[in-house]
């Protein structure tokens, strides 16, 4: 038996031991057919020994451009039977884009899906030269086309069946000889300011990303998973490893825009889609419900908050007394459980979200409705790097080291990878492979950190961190993003930077949460600015500090606050608007406020300027607090002797 | 030039005269469509564009000539016997089924291929259930031609303008038509929704081979795609052509400008 380490000898595996078994499916003028592990070795087999008839020697490389299906899935593991390497292009990338990696990688072969595809390549073939043929699987609007670069997947099995007769036991010969060495695929990174570079994965690296996938989340054979993410992106190759590996039922959608309903039929046991698919689920969520009629809209207003209120006692560790479970059960019964199946998300064990930031209220709402969101962190260069285990999940790290992947944080708090899924290098371009790996370790050029329990923090790229007096690098964005977390806080500023010792925030409270709160307690207030600067108010935002700090590295705790008695505005310049803030011109506008923060300082007064709903303008001037998050002379205590002290 | 166009029309209508009391609508039409061909009608309003729609398809009755469908006289046919007989419309205003789902509008045109009887349809055996299967897959290789996957379940009803538009091109070719009458496909479309459309219409018209009468207004569109182009003026034919002809013949400048 020799050794597993590619995907195409696993196909071969599945074939002999399993071959009657369904190894995917697909979605097909709306019927969900299957393929059977023969079937596909099949496929496989006809297309590799088709290319290689045309002259697919080991060590080429094959580019394949096109949406998510079943034949580009075959051609992926045709080309890497053939020890070919797979050049995976982004279905939607433009001509230029195209012609530069396809001339770049040398590939000697181009897989397309469609006239679209097609028309792209035929556009720039004058620029290509190297590419011998072009070979599409739709064949839908390309009765017309008599390009001679042009050939079809049928005219490709063709070649391939003829070349089996000829040679038998060519196809195994080829596979056998497959090496996890050897290259599997070149992976194109887009470049935002420069040429996108190539990396070089080897079949050992994907292998290594796919087992941590399924260590962490175990799958058996014959279980359902859709594929959500283009052919292109790495995550592909890792996922594929879930069907090659354990024989799980991979399932393509039927267009890319069918996608969600599609998920819905199949309920995969893992889903992993991009923030902006969850996103727009939960908005999908929101429309419908208003949509709905009088009960169930009813309902839904009626339970939501029972779902908030159990997902933040989960998130804060607060304990769940048995009154609330009981209605959260029936909140469940009544409208979670037949919300989730309406997302598809039913039998989903793993449901996660990778790649970008989700933001917190998104966060919020699934684990409101029942949908632990997990995060997966990776990326083409290191593979997979951390993912959430089960009954782990919090949405403030990305998840557990996993098994096999060395992680290390640089002093400038970067976080480097080493390891067996890390990728060889840059194609063609040692200069930038060596800046970014040095000494063995790959450098993400994200910043982070790693806790005691194993689970790594991301926080931002290494280029948006900020540095405190002491020299610790902090990420502003980050540590506002946690604190946005809180339903207490509308929006938050951090200070800090090199001429001060530690951070502080300011922050707009949210009016109408905390006006709730403030009337459950008999709280009476006037204004935002009086409500503002209670004293139970800044108590209970100093608790959320507290609770936020603990996740942060201790010099990037936050020890002082202020609570701002309007909000920013964006007609005031304080935001763009996308509520983005203006961090420049808000750290001039609070010269003042800011200056007391440090100077150690309890009150600061602040006038602020009102236009009245009749046109007059005023001034208002609100004595604000300054307030400490531990209120023992700890930290932010001592930090503040240190500064008086060095001011003599 | 498409390949077909040899094998003689396979529409004709030879002095097609039509009046509406002392309105003439048309007037001594003649004109033949090759099959295979796409062939736009021009014209300003009123100019008889949809009423000669309306005749071919026995909406209307011609008062005087006749109207010949491959070699085969339609001119008195009744409208569902000419659609048996391969000829399908659109119509301006979309003329579809609003309750019903995509997939059962389109499945609802197929009701003229029918032939098993009630029991066998009540039973789903035998016939029934092999027609049921058959239309399926027609309407099926349409939806996938139209690109219209992701709507296949709703409601027509629910839908977006254009999108009930292309919906109204699929019923018409679930009818399997060898002639196909388009009224104005895109009228009313933004610049994107028109271009899918005009892609969907050179599909069919490349893919499936239908023979397409195309009436639009859109001028762009209509010296784009066409093979050739027939123009009308108070319901008579003023001109014909291929589109470069049509773009410098005097009399259609004229009636389109209505300069001297």
């Amino acid at each position: 038996m020799p050794d597993l380490d590619t995907y195409p000898k696993f196909l071969m595996r599945n074939r002999d031991a399993s071959g009657d078994q369904v190894a995917l499916r697909r979605k097909d003028r709306g019927i969900w057919k299957s393929h059977t592990w023969q079937d596909c070795y099949e496929q496989v087999r006809l297309l590799c020994l088709g290319l290689v008839t045309l002259g697919l020697e080991p060590g080429d490389k094959v580019a394949i451009i096109g949406d998510d299906e079943p034949e580009g899935f075959w051609a992926e593991a045709a080309i890497q039977s053939a020890g070919a390497a797979v050049v995976a292009m982004w279905s939607d990338s433009i001509p230029s884009e195209i012609a530069y990696v396809v001339q770049h990688s040398d590939a000697r072969f181009v897989i397309a899906e469609d006239q679209e595809q097609v028309d792209k390549l035929l556009e720039i073939k004058e620029s290509i030269p190297a590419v011998q043929k072009v070979v599409f699987w739709d064949r839908k609007g390309m009765r017309r086309y008599d390009d001679p670069i042009l050939l079809g997947f049928d005219a490709l099995r063709g070649l391939g069946r003829g070349y089996g007769e000829g040679h038998p036991g060519a196809f195994e010969d080829l596979v056998a000889r497959t090496r996890g060495s050897g290259v599997a695929q070149i992976s194109y990174t887009s470049g935002t300011t420069s040429l996108p570079k190539g990396a070089i994965i080897t079949h050992d690296a994907i292998l290594a990303s796919a087992r941590r996938m399924q260590e962490t989340c175990p799958l058996e054979a014959g279980e359902d998973v859709i594929t959500t993410l283009a052919s292109a992106s790495v995550f592909h190759a890792w996922f594929a490893g879930y069907n090659y590996m354990s024989r799980v039922v991979i399932n393509f959608p039927e267009e890319p825009e069918t996608l969600m309903q599609d998920i819905r039929e199949i309920s995969p046991r893992f889903l992993l889609v991009t923030p902006r698919q969850w996103e727009s689920l939960s908005s999908m969520t929101q429309t419908r419900i208003g949509d709905a009629g009088f009960l169930k809209r009813s309902a839904y207003a009626l339970f939501l908050p029972v779902g908030y209120e159990i997902a933040d006692r989960r998130t804060q560790g607060r304990p769940i007394p048995l009154h609330w479970r009981m209605l959260h059960a029936l909140a469940d019964l009544v409208v979670f459980a037949p919300l989730r199946d309406k997302l598809g998300v039913t039998r989903t064990r793993y449901p996660f979200t990778g790649s970008a930031f989700l933001s917190p209220d998104f966060f919020r709402f699934f684990q409101a409705i029942g949908i632990n969101l997990r995060q997966i962190y990776g990326s083409t260069e290191a593979g997979v790097v951390s993912m959430h285990r089960e009954a782990e999940i919090d949405n403030d790290s990305v998840g557990r080291i996993c098994a096999g992947a060395e992680v290390r944080i640089s002093e400038t708090q970067e976080i480097l990878v080493r390891g067996p899924s890390v990728f060889t290098g840059y194609y063609k371009d040692p200069e930038r492979t060596a800046q970014v790996i040095r000494d063995g370790w790959f450098h993400t050029g994200d910043s982070g950190y790693v806790s005691e329990r194993g689970h790594l923090y991301y926080q931002d790229r290494i280029d948006n961190l900020d540095e405190l007096r002491n020299g610790h690098r902090y990420a502003p964005a980050y540590i506002e993003g946690k604190l946005k977390f809180s339903r207490y806080i509308q929006d938050v500023m951090a200070v800090g930077g090199r001429s001060r010792d530690f951070l502080s925030v300011i922050i707009n409270i949210d009016f109408e949460c905390i006006g709730k709160w403030a009337e459950a307690r008999r709280l009476s207030y006037t204004t935002f600015a009086d409500l503002s600067q209670k004293e139970e108010v800044g108590e209970l935002v100093r608790r959320d500090l507290e609770r936020v700090n603990r996740v942060l590295p201790a010099p990037a705790r936050v020890q002082r606050f202020v609570l701002l008695p309007k909000e920013f505005d964006a007609d005031e310049g304080e935001l763009t608007r996308t509520r983005k803030l203006k961090r420049r011109f808000l750290q001039t506008r609070y010269r003042e406020l800011i200056d007391a923060i440090y100077d150690g300082k309890s009150e600061v007064p602040m006038t602020t300027e009102v236009r009245y709903r009749d046109g007059r303008r005023g001034k208002v001037t609100t004595n604000l607090e300054v307030r400490s998050v531990y209120r023992a002379p700890d930290g932010a205590g001592a930090a503040l002797a240190a500064v008086r002290e060095a001011r003599g | 030039m498409k390949m077909g166009a040899s094998e003689g029309p396979i529409l004709r209508c030879d002095g097609v005269g039509l009046s509406f009391g002392n309105v003439q609508a048309l007037l001594d039409m003649t004109f033949q469509v090759g099959k295979g061909e796409l062939v736009s009608i021009i014209g300003p309003n009123g100019a008889g564009k949809t009423s000669v729609i309306n005749t071919i398809t026995g909406f209307y009755r011609a008062g005087t000539g006749s109207i010949h469908f491959k070699g085969r006289d339609i001119t008195r046919l009744p409208p569902h016997k000419v659609c048996r007989a391969g000829i399908a419309r659109t119509f301006q205003n979309t003329e579809l089924f609003a309750g019903l789902t995509v997939l059962d509008n389109l499945l609802a045109a197929r009701h003229i291929y029918l032939r098993s009887n009630l029991l066998s349809c009540a039973l789903y055996y035998g016939l029934a259930e092999q027609e049921d299967i058959e239309a399926r897959e027609v309407v099926e290789d349409i939806i996938d031609l139209l690109e219209m996957e992701a709507i296949r379940k709703q409601e027509v009803g629910t839908l977006p303008y254009g999108l009930r538009k292309r919906v109204e091109l699929g019923r018409a070719l679930a009818l399997e038509p060898e002639l196909i009458l388009l009224d104005e496909p895109t009228v009313g479309m933004n610049l994107e929704e028109k271009e899918d459309m005009v892609r969907f219409v050179l599909d069919v018209s490349e893919e499936k081979g239908t023979t397409v009468v195309l009436v639009e207004h859109d001028m762009e569109i209509v010296m784009d795609i066409s093979d050739r182009v027939i123009v009308f003026d108070f319901g008579r034919k003023i001109a014909e052509g291929m589109p470069a002809d049509i773009k410098m013949d005097a009399r259609v400048i004229q009636a389109y400008l209505g300069a001297g």
